[in-house]
Order: C-alpha cells, then sequence, then structure tokens
C-alpha cells in the first residue's frame, strides 16, 4: 500500500498548533515526546526511515502511560487529561496509513483544541483556538481532498467556519451552563500561590515576587480612592506560637444589612486559589451569591474557588463602624511561647490601662528601634517573635503584623491579623485594578472598646512607601494616561479588552442564562431542573433545524421505496437464516429460497417479481410499487415451518 | 474458475445448444456463450490447445445458422492479400478483376490466429471492427451477419505474435474449451469422428433470421439499476487496486451488450445482475491483468469483483 504522504503534513500541523498552548504547562518529557515523534514523522518524509509497526506503536503507547502514571501518580486532573492527549497525539501520526486513522486523529485534534480552555479563557486563547480550529479543519479538507488546490482548500475551511459560526452562538447561549463548567475540572497549574490559610513568618513574603494575578476589581468608573486600598481576605484569631490560624470554623451573619449608603460596588475576578476565602476592599458588608458574610467581616465561598470566579462585592470603605460591635472574648495566643517579648510588651506598657496608649507604645517601640522592611527575612527559628522583636529586627508586612498582634494580646487588648492585599495597579482603560500575589500583605485590627475592631497596620511604621508603592515597585497610578510609558499603555490596554471579554465569557452563567431566557419570554422561574431540561429541549431542536435545513442537501436525496421495501424483505428472511449475500441478484436469491424453503417460494416468487418488474423492466407504474410494498409487509416468513404444510396445500 | 450454473434458455435456442452439443460434445456452457456472443455482434476468441474441439464448434455453429463459413489457418508467412483478397489482371479483359479473399464469408474462422504477424492481424481488426475491408484503396463491404471465431494456443510461444491488448479488445468474449469429462470423452473415443455428426447437422435458421435476433438484442431494455451495477463494477476494476488496467468504456459497452444478449437467450426483454454475472468472466477476462503478477490473467482478482461489489438494491 501506497504510503499517504501527503496527508503527515496537514494532520502534524494541526496537532502541533493545537498542543502549543499546552506546551509549558505541560511536563517537558511529554513535550519533547511530541516534538521527537513528530520530527521523526516529517523527516522520515525525506529519508524513507521506516515507519514504526504495530507492535512497536504499541510498545511506545505503554510507555507513554508508565510515563503519565510516574507523572502524575493518580491524579486524574485536567493536567493528566491534557497529558494522555499529549502522549497519544506524538504516537498517532504513525498509524495514518487508512483514512479512517487519518479523521481519528483530526477529532483527537479537535478535543485537544478544546483543552486549551482549561488552561485559560482568556480573549487571546479563545482567538487562538479560532486558529486553531481553522488549522485543523484545513487538515480536516486536506486529507479529504489531497489533491485539491492548497486555496481552494482555505476557502472551504473558511466556508464551514462561517457556516457554523451561527451555530455556535446559539449554543453558547442555549446550550444549559453547568454551575461548575461541562468539565468540571481543576483549572491546571491554579492554586500554586494563592494566600496561605495559615500565617507564619515568610509564608507573605514568599509571594512577595510572584507577578501572578490575584484578582482584578472593577469599579466601573467610581474608583473610590487610590491610597490604602486594603483587600480583606483571612482573619486569623488564633495564635500557637509560631503560626497564626484562622477560626476553625467560621460564624456567619444571619442580619443583611440594610443601610447601605456610602457602600462601593464593584466585580471582582478572581484567579482560583483552591481555598474558600473571597477578597473584597476593607470592609465587605454584604456578600455575593454562592458565599457568605463572617461575623469577622470576610467572604467565605461555598465551595473551593477552582475556576475563575466573578463575583460583586460591596464594601464599606468608611472602616468606623455604625453598628456596636460586641465585645470579643480573649484572643488565644498560648502562655509559655515568645516569653521575652511578653515581658518586653509588659514592661513597654507599664502604667498604661487606655487601650489605645499601649498601641501607641508598641508602635513607637517599632518606629524607634531600627526595624527594617526587608523582603528577604531572615529564617525563623523557635521563638520566632522573640527573634524578630528583639535579635533580627528584619521582616516582612507579617513579621510585623504578628508581633504586634501578639503584643497587644499580652497586654490583654484584642487584636487579630488580617491577611489580604495591599493596593494594586490602575489600568487606566479600564477603569479596573489589577492585584497581584506581590502585594500580599498582613495587617492588624484591634479592639477598641469605643469603636470596635481598628484596622493598625505597623508595617507602615517602618515602611511608609509601602502605601503608594506595591512591594515589586509597581506604583498605583492614578494620574492620567499621559505620564504612562508607550509599551506599558498598550499592555494595558490588551489587558482591558481581555478583562472585559472574561467578565462577560466566564461570567455568562447559568443566571446569566436564566435572565436571557426570561427577557426571550421564555419562563424560567419553575426550578433548576425545570430550565435545564427547557434548555437541553430548546438547544436540540434548534440543532435538528438546523441539521434539516443545511445539511439536508448532503444526505440522499429522497427515499426509495422500492429499495426500502426490498431490504425489509431480505431483513425478514435473514431472521429466519436465509441471508442474502450483498453481491447475489434477486433471482438467484429467489432460486436459493426455492432450494432451501420451498414453503416460501410462492410468496418469494411474487416478491421478486414485483421487483425485477420495477427494478429492471422496460415501462412499470406505480401500483407495482404498491403490490410490493403490500405483498412485503405481508410476507412474514417464521423459522417453525421448515417444510411445507400439507394442510395448506390441500385447500 | 468455479463454474456458475448456466439457466436453461427458451427452448428454441436450448435446441441449438443441444445440436451444437451433439458434435462438441459436453461443451454445453461453452456453446451457450458463443451463441450469445455471436448474437451480440460480437466476435469470439477460443483459447486452448490443440484437438479440443474449437473448429467442430466453429464449423458447426456457422451450419446451425446456416451461414457461410470459412476457415483460414493463420501462419507465419501469411500476407494480408491472403485474407482479403486481391485484383488479378486478366489478360481476356485487359483489366484487373477482384478474387475476393476467405473474409469475404459469414463466419471466419481463424485458426492460430497468433501464428500470423502483426501486419496479416491487422488486416483483419478492420473487418471486425468495421464489417468492411479495404483493399487497394477501395472499401468493400462484408455480408451480415458478420462474425469471426479465432483460435490461438496458450501454450505455444515459439514463432508466434502475441495479439496486442488493442486487437484484444476487439473479441467480445474469450472462452475456455478445456478437456471433455470422462463420459464425454468416452462418446468421442467410442464415436466415428465429428464429420458424420457434422453432417448431419440441419440449419435452424438463416442469415435474416440472425440479423432479426440481433436486432432484438439490442432492443433488450438496460434499467439504470442494472447500469448502476455496471458502472460499480466497471469502477471497481479501475480503483481497487486490483488490476493493472481497468476496464475501458469499450469493455463497458460490450459487457452491456454481452448482457443483453444473454438477457435476450434466456427469454428476457430485459436484463438483470445475474446476466451480467454470467457473462462476465468471459467478456472481461481477456481485457484485465492482475496487478500482482505479469502473467496475463487470473482469475481471482475477478471473483474478488463479484464477492466485493453489491448488487444495487
Amino acid at each position: 500500500m501506497k504510503h499517504p504522504d501527503g496527508h503527515v503534513v496537514p494532520v502534524i500541523s494541526a496537532l502541533a498548533v493545537a498542543m502549543a498552548p499546552h506546551a509549558l504547562g505541560l511536563p517537558v518529557w511529554i513535550i519533547a515526546w511530541c516534538v521527537f515523534m513528530w520530527l521523526y514523522m516529517l523527516v522520515q518524509l525525506k529519508t524513507g526511515w521506516p515507519v514504526p509497526g504495530p507492535v512497536l506503536r504499541h510498545v511506545l503507547a505503554f510507555a507513554g502511560i508508565i510515563g503519565l502514571l510516574a507523572t502524575f501518580r493518580i491524579q486524574i486532573g485536567a493536567d493528566a487529561f491534557v497529558g494522555l492527549m499529549a502522549v497519544m497525539a506524538g504516537i498517532k501520526p504513525f498509524e495514518m496509513a487508512t483514512h479512517r486513522h487519518r479523521m481519528i486523529t483530526v477529532l483527537l485534534t479537535y478535543f485537544i483544541i478544546i483543552t486549551s480552555l482549561f488552561r485559560s479563557e482568556s480573549l487571546w486563547t479563545v482567538l487562538y483556538m479560532f486558529v486553531s480550529v481553522f488549522v485543523t479543519t484545513l487538515a480536516l479538507v486536506r486529507i479529504n481532498h489531497p489533491r485539491g488546490r492548497f486555496r481552494a482548500g482555505i476557502t472551504l475551511t473558511a466556508r464551514i467556519m462561517a457556516q457554523a459560526v451561527p451555530l455556535m452562538i446559539l449554543l453558547f447561549l442555549l446550550f444549559p451552563r453547568l454551575q461548575q463548567g461541562l468539565f468540571s475540572v481543576e483549572t491546571p497549574g491554579s492554586g500554586q500561590s494563592g494566600f496561605a490559610e495559615i500565617l507564619s513568618p515568610g509564608s507573605i513574603s514568599r509571594m512577595a515576587r510572584d507577578p501572578s494575578v490575584a484578582f482584578r476589581a472593577d469599579f466601573d468608573g467610581t474608583l473610590p480612592q487610590t491610597r490604602g486600598l486594603y483587600w480583606r481576605g483571612i482573619v486569623f484569631d488564633r495564635f500557637n506560637g509560631v503560626q497564626w490560624h484562622p477560626a476553625d470554623r467560621p460564624s456567619f451573619v444571619h442580619s443583611r444589612q440594610r443601610d447601605l449608603t456610602g457602600s462601593v460596588t464593584y466585580t471582582i475576578v478572581l484567579e482560583p486559589h483552591k481555598s474558600r476565602w473571597l477578597f473584597a476592599l476593607d470592609r465587605p458588608v454584604a456578600a455575593p451569591p454562592g458565599a457568605r458574610l463572617t461575623t469577622d467581616h470576610t467572604l467565605f465561598a461555598g465551595r473551593p474557588v477552582t475556576r475563575r470566579r466573578v463575583y460583586q462585592a460591596i464594601s464599606m470603605m468608611d472602616t468606623a463602624l455604625k453598628k456596636k460591635e460586641p465585645v470579643p472574648s480573649a484572643v488565644a495566643i498560648g502562655t509559655d511561647n515568645n516569653p521575652d517579648t511578653r515581658s518586653l510588651a509588659r514592661s513597654l506598657a507599664k502604667g498604661l490601662s487606655d487601650p489605645r496608649e499601649k498601641l501607641d507604645r508598641m508602635l513607637n517601640f517599632f518606629k524607634e528601634n531600627h526595624f527594617t522592611y526587608t523582603l528577604t527575612p531572615p529564617l525563623a527559628k523557635a521563638h520566632p517573635v522573640d527573634d524578630f522583636v528583639l535579635k533580627t529586627r528584619q521582616g516582612y508586612c507579617e513579621h510585623y503584623a504578628g508581633a504586634l498582634a501578639f503584643m497587644m494580646n499580652v497586654l490583654n487588648v484584642p487584636a487579630r491579623v488580617v491577611g489580604g492585599y495591599l493596593g494594586g495597579e490602575l489600568n487606566p482603560y479600564g477603569d479596573y485594578i489589577t492585584v497581584r500575589q506581590s502585594s500580599a500583605h498582613a495587617w492588624v485590627e484591634v479592639f477598641m472598646p469605643d469603636t470596635g475592631w481598628v484596622r493598625v497596620d505597623p508595617t507602615l511604621v517602618v515602611a511608609p512607601e509601602r502605601l503608594e508603592q506595591n512591594p515589586d515597585g509597581s506604583f498605583l497610578n492614578s494620574s492620567g494616561t499621559g505620564t504612562i510609558p508607550v509599551h506599558k499603555r498598550l499592555t494595558f490596554m490588551l489587558e482591558a479588552a481581555n478583562l472585559k471579554w472574561e467578565a462577560w465569557f466566564t461570567g455568562y452563567s447559568f443566571a446569566a442564562q436564566k435572565e436571557l431566557m426570561a427577557q426571550l419570554g421564555v419562563d424560567t422561574a419553575r426550578g433548576q431542573w425545570k430550565t435545564i431540561l427547557l434548555l437541553v429541549s430548546l438547544t436540540l431542536l434548534v440543532l435538528a433545524l438546523f441539521l434539516r435545513f443545511f445539511l439536508h442537501r448532503l444526505g440522499p436525496e429522497k427515499k426509495d421505496p422500492v429499495a426500502e421495501a426490498y431490504t425489509l424483505f431480505c431483513k425478514r428472511l435473514s431472521r429466519i437464516g436465509l441471508v442474502r449475500p450483498p453481491n447475489l441478484g434477486p433471482v438467484d436469491f429467489l432460486n436459493q429460497i426455492k432450494v432451501l424453503r420451498p414453503d416460501l417460494a410462492d410468496n418469494a416468487r411474487t416478491i421478486t417479481d414485483l421487483y425485477v418488474q420495477i427494478r429492471f423492466a422496460k415501462t412499470h407504474s406505480n401500483s407495482l410499487t404498491k403490490q410490493l410494498i403490500t405483498h412485503v409487509r405481508h410476507f412474514k416468513p417464521s423459522g417453525r415451518a421448515k417444510t411445507p404444510s400439507h394442510k395448506w396445500n390441500s385447500h | 474458475m468455479k463454474q456458475r450454473t448456466n439457466p436453461m434458455m427458451i427452448p428454441e435456442f436450448e435446441k441449438i445448444v443441444r445440436q451444437v452439443g451433439s458434435v462438441v460434445l459436453g461443451k454445453e456452457p461453452q456453446i451457450r456463450l458463443a451463441l450469445a456472443c455471436l448474437f451480440a455482434k460480437g466476435h469470439l476468441l477460443i483459447e486452448d490447445l490443440p484437438g479440443i474441439g474449437k473448429t467442430t464448434l466453429a464449423k458447426v455453429l456457422a451450419r446451425c445458422m446456416g451461414l457461410k463459413f470459412q476457415r483460414m489457418q493463420f501462419t507465419s508467412d501469411l500476407l494480408p492479400g491472403d485474407i482479403l483478397g486481391m485484383s488479378v489482371f486478366d489478360s481476356h479483359t485487359a483489366t484487373f478483376t477482384f478474387h475476393s479473399g476467405p473474409i469475404f464469408t459469414q463466419v471466419f474462422l481463424a485458426d492460430e490466429i497468433n501464428r500470423a504477424t502483426p501486419k496479416s492481424q491487422s488486416a483483419l481488426l478492420e473487418a471486425m471492427e468495421e464489417e468492411q475491408v479495404t483493399i487497394e484503396g477501395e472499401t468493400r463491404s462484408l455480408e451480415a451477419p458478420f462474425f469471426v471465431i479465432a483460435t490461438q494456443n496458450p501454450m505455444e510461444q515459439a514463432g508466434t505474435f502475441a495479439l496486442p491488448e488493442s486487437q484484444m479488445d476487439r473479441f467480445l468474449m474469450r472462452i475456455h474449451l478445456g478437456y471433455p469429462d470422462r463420459a464425454a470423452e468416452k462418446q468421442i473415443l467410442t464415436g466415428t469422428g465429428a464429420e458424420p455428426a457434422l453432417a448431419a447437422v440441419t440449419p435452424f435458421m438463416d442469415k435474416t433470421e440472425v440479423l432479426k435476433i440481433q436486432k432484438a438484442v439490442e432492443q433488450v431494455h438496460v434499467s439504470d439499476t442494472f447500469l448502476t451495477y455496471l458502472q460499480d463494477l466497471l469502477a471497481f476494476t479501475r480503483t481497487s487496486g486490483k488490476f493493472q488496467v481497468g476496464l475501458s468504456p469499450r469493455a463497458g459497452l460490450s459487457l452491456s451488450r454481452a448482457a443483453r444478449a444473454w438477457a435476450y437467450l434466456h427469454g428476457r426483454d430485459h436484463t438483470l445482475p445475474e446476466d451480467l454475472q454470467q457473462i462476465l468472466p468471459w467478456v472481461a477476462g481477456h481485457r484485465l491483468r492482475s496487478s500482482r503478477d505479469l502473467i496475463e490473467f487470473s482469475q481471482d482478482p475477478l471473483m474478488d469483483l463479484f464477492s466485493t461489489v453489491p448488487v444495487p438494491v
């Protein structure tokens, strides 16, 4: 068999383009595997090296799966799934001798394209997917018309894709959105550097050089103020001598705050961080759907954020609460840890009774004792607070916040550490703020009997510039676009476009879909499952209509009643063991029936005569077709009567 | 090859088959094919060893049909003029008079055709295809019906000129006679030879009747479904890769003609897929070469033809 050389290049190109978005995310060996196999296949076109036979192909597939098992073990996640696709895509080009295999390869390629969405749903990914689908469809055209002109192939591909666009939009709008996404898999690589659930010295400074985006906040033109944006995440109110922990079980606010005057509403696009905390400007006063407000003013989601999440947050920027808060129980800090700091705090505050004075004394201590703010603090020892306060005096925000909260608690003033982000980068084109992991921050809240919990940021005592500047040196820019360099401006513009896209694409949820249905006049207020059923049937209806009107031309023009009748006749005979080989003519078949089942001969002859008359004779009328159909309908051979019954003949 | 059972023809033709069969013993299937070939206005190539009865078959066929018969032994020194005839100067009238050759007949038996030179073979070609001959610039038509039966011995190679494909294509059918079976051979051995039996054959019809039948064969209906099947078969020979070269449109036409004659001989005014299956090995066999081996013809790919191409419903 001639090897189909002409198919190798289009199929491998399609595979390579489809796999490219995964190039950075997959283990290096899988990428090397694919590149090696594909290069070998391309080189052998020139050199005529042997293509691996079935045995070697199986060995390779087996080796690939062993490699996958070694890499991913039993974590069946999106990464493992994509890895499996990639390993198979690597060796699939060896197996393209037949048209069927080539078609399978192209279908596999389409699947690989879909998996790009596991990695990112950005505008660029989606645009790239269109390119990828184009290349793959072009490959599909090429393997079906290997001798067609390239230009014609491109035109056909473009036309096929253009025809698919209406269907794509309809399916996007109508196909039921599942809350977790259709393929409920975790975004690969997510949560590598989310906010730590346990605060210990080094847990935030570790993130200080991570430029990846934590979340974006879109204020829709009503940016409240650009200085000191504290994004509240987790409250840590338990200290074990080394680490701060949040409450084991958050308690939730049950009553809704009615008075929202002075509040600010904005949209947050949160990147997955595998935890259940949602971030909002200090302090959030209402919880978005699917999340609840805790009594310590944090947002707690119903399930871990494993996919990008878009939600609306409402915050009160004025931290002085209008409602009186209950006096909290003492914050647990243990009794026997960090003894030197305990005695230091007590000696510093000797004679003071007002919590505010105690706080000032503590802050003064940090100001006057040459503490330095550094991204690379020394490693912590057994009593990290003692170590920091009395020896190294170099620390990042978590050191200052942890130490201050600890010291205040020693002085019987309830104080807790709040983890979140400080600052961000304003994009002037989109009126939104990008907050990166490097802006992670920790501060302190001290309970004052008259005003409740008050935010105190000890980091600002030693590094006041932190209020204006992110730790990586970028500024929270609020001036016009004039002073921004061109490349930065371009980045801002592209980012703004992408954010708008993502807010729409990711934000088109089940709820949004219901809303759309409601606008179309479809009553969806009958429960979720009924709505899903409705949407599915609506989608199928649209699909059926599409197939009926657009693809109808491709199918057989009209059903042939004669062929149907004769096929039914043959089918009924095959049930009793008289199978007509496809190459047996009708008369020969009749002769066979006469020999094998003489009892059926008469009926079979009538039907065969009619069929032959219609199919092969010069003239026939429509009435013959009707007769044929009638006869076939009444022809019901059964397997029981092996020999002709004499009773019947005697009549 | 596996011989398909030949169904009986309508009685008047069955009589001819029996009559011919009484002289050429045990060869009824070949006689039926030869009859179909004659009525389809085709020429017949019989390929077999000497002494099998090729010549006798040709003679007895001619006699049954009431047609004029000429036989010519082809040799390597045969010239076209020997077949077609030539003008000879007549000293009495001082003019050239045309003396027609043996081709001016109705059944022409070209014995051992592959012994003649290509030049002489091609002289026969025009006569076969156009039923006319051109001698010395003058075209003379042959008397219809005109039927050439050629024989050749496939075993002898020395001093022969194999018929080129183009010439093979002029023969509607090629059949093999093969050895007679035991019973027939015993009858041959105990009998007195073919000559007395041949003398006893009485003509069943005359040339006008033969022409009438040939015309009637052309009227046999070919339906769309039949043509679909025929085209599927042709396409298979061209695309399956089992044959060096696929069947030509002329071969397709030949298949259709032979199938019509076969249908007519079986008393039908329309063709069936079965007709095509009956005649195909003999019509297509000498036009196809297996792509696998270089021997001229192997039956296996032909069998694939039947088993692979379905009869359209």
